[in-house]
């Protein structure tokens, strides 16, 4: 179901943290907490803030919109570490979605919803999608440049 | 998952003391309390995120709906005590220009 392959593989692994987990929030925090311990103390504050962000975004959208909130249904997540850099793998079952439209969006500014394409482009060095739209790879780059360089109004 | 230090009506602000992430899984709590507290009348809130290490699209979205509300009534939201990582995240989303949000040890003016 998960093609990492189409990604460039890190030369270097940590080790894979992979799990198919319930599609639940309480089975979010527990995937969060061993990428934590998985993570370790090596990687800078940004580092380690940055990828647990990205993976959250992409487990909550597959518990919430690919599974609909079923704790039924199982989303599967991989995680691979290498050479200075993240690979997060996460595939549900749902039917997908029009992510070509969705990252194009843009949310207002007092929007309260929508932020999670935000954090992708931001955070990540490279997300892609199958052609369904039910299985997100996200690579992120260690040690990215600041995020706060572009942004106006300090 | 929230402490209320002070608590009054109009202007006079109450700090929310949050005590756990401001995720998908824990952000309804707060957006009840920050309800209540809205309901009963406070329009200056300020949230403590001393204890927050991590904030995600959800619980950006729950600031910027408590931030939504408050406007309506002529209130504020303020943002305090924030980590490095945190302050990065909401100034690369823009949410510094609607609200205060200052870093760990500043005082907010």
């Amino acid at each position: 179901m998960i093609h990492v392959e189409t990604m460039n593989a890190p030369s270097q692994r940590a080790g894979d943290l992979s799990a198919s987990i319930a599609a639940s929030q309480e089975a979010i925090e527990a995937f969060c907490w061993d990428f934590q311990q998985w993570l370790g103390t090596e990687l800078s504050s940004r580092d380690a803030f940055a990828s647990e962000l990205l993976l959250r975004e992409a487990l909550v959208n597959a518990v919430e919109h690919g599974c609909a909130g079923s704790p039924d249904l199982m989303v599967r997540c991989v995680v691979r570490g290498g050479k200075g850099r993240i690979l997060i793998a996460v595939s549900d079952p749902g039917p997908g979605f029009d992510w070509t439209r969705r990252l194009a969006l843009v949310p207002e500014a007092t929007a309260t919803s929508g932020r999670g394409v935000s954090i992708y482009k931001n955070y990540a060095t490279r997300i892609r999608f199958n052609k369904a739209g039910n299985s997100i790879f996200i690579l992120m780059q260690l040690n990215r440049p600041s995020l706060a360089a572009g942004a106006t109004n300090d | 998952m929230t402490n209320v230090q002070t608590q009054n009506v109009d202007k006079t602000p109450v700090i929310l003391k949050v005590e756990r992430d401001l995720v998908s899984s824990h952000s309804a709590e707060l957006r009840e309390q920050l309800r209540t507290l809205i309901g009963q009348g406070a329009r200056n809130v300020v949230l403590d995120f001393g204890q927050v290490r991590m904030v995600d699209s959800a619980g950006l979205g729950m600031i910027i709906a408590a931030h939504n509300s408050l406007k309506k009534v002529e209130g504020e939201l303020a943002v305090t005590e924030c980590s490095a990582d945190i302050l990065e995240l909401f100034r690369s989303m823009r949410i510094h220009q609607h609200m205060s949000v200052t870093a760990a040890g500043v005082v907010s003016a």
